[in-house]
């Protein structure tokens, strides 16, 4: 059976962290950024100078400052990824005791119809039982002649039904 | 580039799937609501749409209710399962963008430069590399910030599908309960009229056999004769009025 969705939530945070929401969110955007950066640019074919070694400096320089800037977006990203994270399983964990209450209640519907399935199949032996005692009650209360008959009757039908409700579990 | 969100959308229509495999449990709450309101009987007590607590107009207000909550439901699925495409519609935008701007802030270097004579300098590459690390930063902010609010909408998209099914969960069982709990009702008035039939057979037999006994009894009304009469004069006695089964 498919999982719920509530069930989803849960899932997804196995194997999630704060620290994997913010890896998350810094991963794409480096991939993005290197790739600009790494592109072929058409506008620099014929104007090498030569200087390699002054070409290499001015890179480290740009990159020393461009590893700053990705710094400070990491440590922003950070702080985001540990709000998203916690919002997220406040908001999860909310979701889950609800559905833990459900499947509770589900399940106490589900012994309270049990229980109503028994005792109604108790009550149809214990009627059964009942009116058969009531009957042997009735001759047994008309032969003892100390007991009225009738209530000889309702006896019977008291042991009688009595016996089959306990056997429902009534 | 690897897109993030491929994989965390896997399933979430299969797992709203309802009763009948291919549709939600709202759609097929309406199937049973409109099959109630078009006169079908024993849906009274169906748990699913618990048709016998509406009359045929209230029936028809629950199903817009439904139909409401399944569209939600739908457009929902629907936007989780778009998100990931939309996500990296988005990204290849930007870097389409940026590989635009980098072009062009890179050609306007280079003229200004050129016009100073300092094309083939370092001052030029520099203010190249500057333009090109700005760029890449720019982008790289778009993109960390366009994936936080992706994820954060389909965290919420989510969330609210949770929500909707466990709103949907809950009115199943308030349904069910309220199914069980007239049932029981019923079941408890059936039972006791029962119970009466077993007494009035218990009285009649006794009756019956009393008068038939060889040996009636001289020891009063409440003897072993006993009688039609004995079995009135015990709707006065006070075991019977103490009966928890006797409605008299």
């Amino acid at each position: 059976m498919a999982d719920s969705a509530t069930q989803g939530l849960v899932n997804d945070l196995r194997g999630d962290s704060a620290g994997a929401t913010t890896q998350r969110y810094m991963q794409a955007g480096q991939e993005a950024s290197r790739g600009l950066l790494n592109a072929p640019d058409n506008f620099n074919s014929g104007l090498n100078y030569g200087d390699q070694a002054m070409t290499k400096a001015i890179q480290a320089k740009h990159s020393q400052k461009y590893s700053m800037g990705e710094q400070r977006l990491a440590q922003t990203m950070r702080s985001a990824g540990q709000d998203d994270y916690l919002k997220k399983l406040q908001v999860t964990a909310d979701l889950a005791g609800q559905e833990h209450q459900q499947n509770l209640q589900k399940e106490i519907l589900r012994q309270k119809q049990a229980q109503a399935n028994k005792a109604a199949r108790g009550a149809v032996v214990g009627q059964v039982l009942g009116i058969t005692g009531a009957v042997v009650g009735g001759f047994a209360g008309a032969m003892a002649g100390g007991v009225g008959a009738p209530a000889g009757a309702m006896a019977g039908y008291q042991l009688g039904s009595a016996a089959g409700n306990a056997i429902g579990g009534a | 580039m690897a897109n993030p969100f491929a994989g965390q959308t896997d399933g979430i229509r299969a797992g709203q799937a309802g009763a009948e495999g291919s549709i939600d449990p709202d759609q097929y709450r309406i199937s049973i609501l409109k099959r109630y309101i078009a006169g079908e009987g024993g849906l009274q007590n169906n748990v699913e749409a618990y048709a016998g607590a509406y009359r045929p107009d209230s029936a028809k207000s629950a199903i817009a209710n439904y139909q409401a909550r399944s569209a939600q439901r739908q457009g929902l699925i629907q936007g989780i399962e778009d998100l990931p495409d939309q996500y990296g519609n988005e990204v290849n935008q930007l870097t389409r963008e940026a590989g635009r701007a980098q072009g062009e802030g890179v050609s306007n270097t280079r003229k200004n430069f050129n016009r100073r004579g300092l094309l083939y300098s370092g001052l030029r590459e520099s203010g190249e590399q500057g333009v090109k690390n700005a760029v890449a930063s720019n982008l790289q902010s778009g993109v960390s910030g366009a994936t936080r609010d992706y994820q954060n909408l389909l965290n919420s998209r989510k969330q609210a599908l949770a929500g909707i099914e466990l709103a949907s969960k809950q009115e199943a069982l308030n349904n069910a309960n309220a199914a069980f709990e007239m049932t029981t009702r019923n079941n408890v008035a059936r039972a006791q009229a029962l119970q009466q039939l077993g007494e009035g057979v218990g009285y009649a037999a006794g009756s019956y056999y009393g008068r038939k006994s060889p040996t009636p009894s001289t020891t009063g009304s409440d003897g072993g004769g006993g009688s039609m009469n004995d079995a009135l004069s015990m709707s006065n006695n006070s075991y019977w009025a103490s009966n928890p089964y006797s409605s008299r």
